[in-house]
């Protein structure tokens, strides 16, 4: 069985609003499908939804063929469903290298050691550096994140991400806040994601989106409006609608 | 990659051990000094210390863990209970005492961590408020038990190891306060820095990422707990066989809240700038009583006010930046 995240028919609302409105979806194994939808539209919602922050009013949500409509966001994360944030969340105090060393840890299950620093276990030292090399991020290990610029923080949500061995990733508009001249460690990092990990994409920045995604999904009110390829995207007209007016 | 880990890692934790080594030099240094140069303040001192337990214990949750408690004398309270009863009911070993009292401080800290976990910002403050109050008040009707508002006295404390007499001086209770605060300083440094200790500065910094690693915040802050009511507990038991005596203020709000100014003073999330915070405070606190017994709470204030307002992370942070400045 191929498809690792499966979501049928789900609903939230926000008391009379609906923001998730029977949207169906899934993801198979080495998916590359990107999220877009105008401001509001409901993308974060969704991966908030998906992620388990939030519980939908209706609809179920599979990870690899398990039902976790109702799981904790913890154990939805054990599973392999791994996320990234639309703003940066990091520890202001703790350094880069701290940061991997906890997911390396908690990936591990090792998190509740009490008397043994990560200093002293090199191979989760040697994973960390590894991880932050790969999205040139290791010159700066032993700075504390409050001290580093925002797009550096950004590609370290990104290597959060990745040391948490994901099956299947949400990535809530990683580009956001990068400076163009960073924006090739990026797509780097994009590029050399595993082949086999399923990911949804959001962003709005279109040039990524058509050199990542090989699926795209339109939301707009909280409802898909367009399931198909890059190329189809431009000419639909319920897309030009929702980006432009129904005058377009 | 180990050259990497070698090159960089390595020099952080030199650095964490040179800092502890020091930390512990400091401590055993004015320990030492002060049995030499106030040998008439010996008890005066063990209870310094044993607040200091109460403190760093303070830490864990709050500096540490970012949890918001004025109750934390609940399980100062009950160690020092707990120790006490054991004793007057026929326990008289000072370190099976202690031990008594470190896990009903533990029993204490679960409790209240279960409950003040539950809420978030001011309702925990205010679910730690009315713990320690109900404590104070349970133990006050208890009185069968806990002496009421007598107190327990008249402790019968064997000697240490069969050897060292609990003296009228106080020169025993002030090695074993010293020892026991020495050992508990240094372990609380390595908890700090360890993978769970970092897992709790993170939940302080920030929960939600935490969660997003897969890692639960309720139940790492419960074990935070518990192990902090261990330490104030074990702080609570110290007071107990150092004084011989156990009265209801070990368990009061005034004591939880001046454990937090305390801390405050000394700086947060460092164990040592909590042992530093005591010192300095209680030390401050007691010379100015004595010199202006009608004024001494001004000058207390003033004190706080200037620390506030020039050493906002507490003494700790004022030596760290010292030293910063020198290095540059």
């Amino acid at each position: 069985m191929d498809t690792l995240l499966d979501i049928r028919n789900l609903k939230m609302n926000f008391g009379g609003l609906k923001v998730t409105d029977d949207v169906s979806l899934n993801l198979a194994k080495g998916s590359r499908t990107a999220l877009i939808g105008p401001n509001g539209a409901g993308k974060t919602t969704l991966i908030n939804l998906i992620a388990g922050a939030y519980r939908p009013t209706s609809g179920s949500i599979s990870l690899m063929g398990q039902d976790v409509t109702g799981m904790k966001d913890t154990d939805r994360v054990r599973l392999g469903l791994i996320r990234s944030f639309q703003i940066t969340r990091l520890f202001p105090d703790l350094t880069v290298i701290d940061h991997l060393a906890m997911a390396i840890l908690q990936r591990e299950g090792r998190s509740a050691g009490m008397f043994k620093s990560y200093h002293r276990m090199p191979e989760v030292l040697d994973e960390a550096m590894e991880a932050l090399a790969r999205l040139r991020l290791d010159p700066l290990a032993n700075r504390v994140v409050a001290q580093i610029a925002y797009g550096q923080q950004r590609l370290l949500e990104i290597a959060i991400a990745l040391v948490l061995k994901p099956k299947v990733l949400l990535l809530d508009e990683p580009a956001a806040g990068i400076p163009s001249s960073d924006m090739d460690r990026v797509v780097a990092a994009l590029d050399n994601l595993p082949a086999e990990l399923a990911v949804l994409l959001i962003d709005h920045d279109m040039d990524l989106v058509r050199r990542f995604a090989r699926e795209v999904i339109v939301l707009s009110s909280g409802a898909v409006i367009f399931r198909g390829t890059p190329e189809q995207l431009g000419s639909d007209p319920r897309v030009r609608s929702a980006y432009l007016g129904e005058d377009a | 990659m180990t050259a990497l880990s070698q090159t960089r890692a390595i020099p952080a934790t030199t650095r964490h051990g040179l800092r502890d080594l020091i930390g512990a030099c400091a401590i055993l240094a004015v320990g030492v000094g002060c049995f030499f140069l106030f040998p008439n303040n010996l008890s005066f001192l063990t209870i310094i210390l044993s607040i200091s337990l109460l403190v760093m214990s303070l830490d864990l949750v709050t500096g540490v863990s970012g949890v918001a408690t004025l109750g934390h004398a609940f399980v100062y309270g009950a160690g020092a209970y707990a120790a006490g009863i054991a004793s007057v009911n026929g326990v008289s070993d000072p370190l099976l005492l202690l031990l008594l009292g470190s896990l009903a401080g533990l029993l204490a800290g679960v409790v209240s961590g279960a409950l003040i976990l539950k809420g978030h910002g001011l309702s925990q403050l205010v679910i730690s408020i009315a713990l320690v109050q109900l404590a104070s008040e349970g133990v006050n009707k208890a009185s069968f038990v806990t002496g009421g508002s007598d107190g327990l006295a008249g402790l019968t404390i064997d000697p240490l190891f069969g050897i060292f007499e609990f003296d009228l001086w106080g020169r025993t209770a002030f090695w074993l306060a010293l020892a026991v605060v020495l050992v508990v300083a240094v372990l609380l440094r390595i908890l700090v820095r360890s993978p769970f200790g970092m897992m709790c500065r993170g939940i302080h910094q920030d929960r939600v990422r935490v969660r997003a690693m897969g890692a639960s915040v309720y139940l790492t802050l419960l074990k935070m707990y518990a192990i902090s009511g261990f330490v104030g507990g074990l702080g609570g038991a110290l007071q107990a066989v150092a004084t011989q005596v156990v009265g209801l203020d070990s368990v009061s709000f005034t004591t939880s809240a001046e454990a937090l100014v305390m801390l405050i003073f000394g700086g947060t999330g460092h164990i040592f700038g909590a042992l530093a915070g005591t010192f300095v405070f209680m030390w401050f606190e007691h010379s100015v009583s004595a010199a202006s017994p009608f004024h001494w709470l001004i000058l207390v204030g003033i004190l706080l006010i200037l620390v506030v307002l020039f050493a906002p992370k507490g003494i700790y942070g004022l030596v760290g930046r010292l030293f910063q400045h020198k290095e540059v």
